[in-house]
């Protein structure tokens, strides 16, 4: 009689709490999720003889590939591969990964072949005390009469990350310790060897349970949150139960469709871009000089990725197929690549359909999506897997121990992640909107201010008369900080008017003198940092230290 | 003034392998070892050496600058190329340490990965003196023959050649304790900013030491293991030797007020 009283007992204390935690997909997000989850509840430190009080499983299908493609990421990376107690030296040498300090935007101002700024990866040299887009700017004005002027970038003037990766160097050098940088960076990595990567640490390091099984059902409970999955492997069916499941199963989406409104949030009237057209290209000189930032260069109808990682690169078409179809797209394509129609073949262009736009419930129940499940952006800011790292800390910091708090916590990110993907949005589309070119119906379309949100019509209208300041970006939820936008608009040289706004600051000699500390600093950075190839390989061969 | 310590103590484009019929008349003048040693402001040292290494120098961690790896480094001074413990060419220690010993040979594997060794000879060193220069020299400044008369390793060779030994047995050894330091954690950077009398100042960088809360807070089988692997009495050594920066400010305030006069 005891002996049922406790078991009934333990089974309504357990009725209320999420103690096995499912994720399905095996790409890039549903292993960052299951990793980051896995280390959080270390599952691998249970007390012997023990069950673990929590279980973290992840289920993929043989039969579905992963999307392939995704190798931009920002400095949160190392956070991550940090938090789930990865080491560096592993991943640079398993993962093909190189270091990204930025990106370069070439000819979205213009056609001109010399048009390009960097978006670097670093705050402009006294940023925050010194009001540098305005000396910037009267610099600009008192020299542009000289005969010898040419306008000198705003990047290049203010930060010496662009000069870094004009010279390919690399942010560190081998004697600095894992995730530490001389110079902010992220990486650039190889998407397959990635979640093979991350799969090997998952279970052999962190317990995360694995399961290779095709989903033939989710079953939902009377309440109409998922209650368990039906899973098949090579025939043989089987019942998965578990409290809650992140869906990583990508635009298929699968246990998202079943539980949320089929609400679908369009951005496509703001982001034209609906297809990719993506390649890899070994290099002809395996020790090829390694770039140290994503370059993104527009075309008529869209922009091209690069992506330089140790042994190949990636590069990728985005564009609109309401503007150009695509035989023009992969003759763009192949023309950037100095490539014959027929070169450009033998690669075996993959073609992606990318819609702009996102769930508008991400989590509903006990599911929440994570990753293409999401929504998807076009690359242009590589902001895919830093959305999959912040859906996945969200979780490691909120998800509730109790499914009864599950409503509240799902409203907030549900709330969080969507003001976050129309922050996304505006910054993307300032890349398109304050173009001057017009080559094309579809930059003169991305110039008409119909075409933006009405939020970044707004600030447009207010940095005409000063810069973007920190108080433009107030929320916790911020993704891209004020000097983001700077490198921007004077990079894309912004049309704007900062005399009555410089009025109220007296002439400032002093901030002459931050420009010649960055001169400094850039001098020294060139001198210290070695070749970003030669780098990559010494860490090949003996490893960075811990410390 | 803030500097990166990545020093090396052997340039190799002088070095050429030791023969006994090319440099059968060569000689060496002791006196004159040290005066290279003088620009020495880090030198390597390997763990066998640390108990004698203890009676004035401080002992660092720092990285190698080919391999990023680390090794163990006595710090011989402050600023780059300047060696507190050369007072006109004379050694102001009662330990000579193995990377002095051994000048101005140097024992280098025959291959990256070969385990084969040669001696070689530093030809730019100052403390050679080459057969063609022995006529000019007075008797009195002929130092000793490499090599005796009958092509045998005169004592100064042999000595070095046994202090090569050492450090080549001692490398591997150091190599595997710095490892287990790693592996526990053991290892965090320092940096060491000092002002000198003289109203100078210095920052160095690229130095690590033991890490003592981590040290305090180790667990029992790491901490049993360090015990049986016979590594505690180094790590302690290795902490307290420390103390010697301050004897090594007083000697550079010393050098420096005699320089102001």
């Amino acid at each position: 009689m005891a002996m049922q009283d406790t078991q009934a007992e333990n089974a309504s204390m357990n009725a209320g709490l999420i103690r096995h935690i499912v994720v399905v997909g095996g790409g890039s997000a549903g292993w960052l999720t299951a990793c980051r989850l896995a280390a959080s509840y270390n599952l691998t430190q249970a007390t012997a003889g023990q069950q673990p009080t929590m279980q973290v499983t992840l289920v993929e299908s043989p039969d579905v590939a992963t999307i392939g493609v995704g190798e931009g990421t920002w400095p949160t990376m190392r956070k991550t591969l940090q938090a789930i107690g990865v080491r560096e030296t592993d991943f640079i040498r398993e993962c093909q990964a190189t270091f990204k300090q930025g990106a370069k935007f070439a000819q979205w101002r213009s056609t001109n072949p010399d048009d390009y700024y960097y978006h670097p990866l670093m705050l402009p040299v006294g940023f925050g005390r010194a009001n540098l887009p305005l000396h910037w700017h009267a610099q600009q004005a008192d020299f542009s009469q000289s005969p010898t002027f040419s306008p000198q970038r705003f990047s290049a003037a203010v930060c010496p990350q662009e000069a870094i990766c004009d010279h390919n160097k690399a942010p560190k050098t081998l004697q600095t310790g894992e995730y530490d940088g001389v110079a902010n960076y992220a990486y650039h990595l190889d998407a397959g060897l990635f979640t093979t990567f991350l799969k090997r640490h998952g279970t052999q390091v962190l317990g995360v349970n694995y399961v290779s099984a095709h989903i033939d059902d989710v079953r939902l409970s009377i309440h109409g949150d998922i209650e368990s999955l039906l899973i098949n492997n090579a025939g043989t069916q089987q019942t998965l139960e578990a409290d809650f499941f992140v869906d990583c199963s990508g635009f298929a989406g699968l246990l998202i469709d079943k539980v949320s409104p089929k609400q679908w949030q369009d951005f496509s009237d703001q982001l034209f871009a609906d297809t990719a057209i993506a390649v890899q290209q070994t290099y002809a000189e395996p020790q090829a000089a390694l770039r140290s930032q994503t370059n993104g260069t527009a075309q008529r109808a869209g922009w091209i990725w690069d992506i330089p990682l140790q042994h190949r690169r990636g590069v990728g078409h985005v564009f609109s197929s309401h503007y150009i179809n695509e035989a023009d797209a992969l003759h763009d394509l192949a023309r950037y690549m100095n490539l014959s129609m027929a070169d450009i073949e033998a690669l075996s262009p993959r073609r992606i359909n990318i819609p702009c736009g996102h769930r508008k419930t991400f989590w509903s129940g006990n599911c929440v999506a994570v990753g293409l499940s999401a929504g998807f952006i076009e690359p242009l800011e590589a902001s895919a897997l830093v959305m999959v790292e912040l859906s996945a800390e969200f979780l490691v910091e909120q998800l509730p121990y109790f499914r009864a708090e599950l409503p509240i916590v799902s409203q907030r990110f549900n709330e969080v992640f969507t003001y976050r993907w129309r922050r996304i949005v505006d910054f993307l589309k300032l890349h398109y909107c304050i173009s001057q070119r017009d080559d094309h119906a579809f930059w003169l379309d991305n110039r008409d201010p119909l075409s933006w949100s009405a939020d970044l019509r707004d600030m447009l209208a207010l940095w005409k008369h000063r810069p973007p300041s920190n108080a433009d970006f107030d929320s916790n939820n911020e993704v891209f900080p004020a000097a983001s936008y700077h490198y921007v608009l004077y990079g894309m040289q912004f049309d704007c008017d900062l005399s009555v706004f410089s009025q109220r600051f007296k002439a400032d000699e002093t901030l002459a003198q931050y420009f010649d500390k960055n001169q400094q600093i850039t001098a020294q950075a060139l001198q210290r940092l070695p070749d970003h190839r030669a780098l990559v390989n010494a860490i090949r061969e003996h490893g960075l230290q811990r410390v | 003034m803030t500097s990166n310590t990545s020093d090396t103590t052997s340039d190799t484009t002088s070095l050429v392998l030791l023969d006994r019929r090319k440099h059968s008349d060569w000689r060496v003048d002791p006196t004159k070892i040290y005066a290279h040693a003088a620009t020495i402001r880090l030198l390597p040292v390997v763990l066998s050496e640390l108990p004698k290494l203890v009676v004035d120098f401080p002992v660092v961690i720092t990285k190698n600058a080919q391999t990023g790896r680390f090794m163990l480094s006595a710090l011989l001074g402050f600023f780059e190329n300047e060696c507190l413990f050369v007072e006109q060419g004379t050694w102001q220690s009662v330990y000579v340490p193995l990377q002095l010993q051994r000048q101005p040979f140097f024992l280098a594997k025959d291959g990256h990965t070969s385990t084969q060794a040669s001696v070689m000879l530093d030809t730019a060193h100052p403390a050679l003196i080459r057969s063609e220069h022995i006529a000019t020299h007075t008797p009195a400044v002929s130092g000793e023959p490499i090599f005796t008369e009958s092509g045998e390793a005169g004592a100064l060779l042999s000595e070095a050649t046994l202090a090569m030994q050492h450090i080549v047995a001692g490398e591997v050894e150091t190599q595997q304790f710095l490892d287990t330091l790693i592996e526990f954690n053991l290892i965090e950077p320092m940096q060491l900013q000092i002002s000198f009398e003289s109203g100078e100042d210095v920052t160095l960088n690229g130095l690590y030491t033991i890490n003592e809360p981590a040290l305090s807070e180790l667990a029992d089988g790491p901490f049993l293991s360090l015990r049986r692997s016979g590594y505690l009495s180094a790590i302690y050594t290795l902490s307290a030797s420390l103390a010697h920066i301050y004897p090594l400010i007083e000697r550079q305030n010393q050098r420096q007020s005699l320089r102001q006069r």
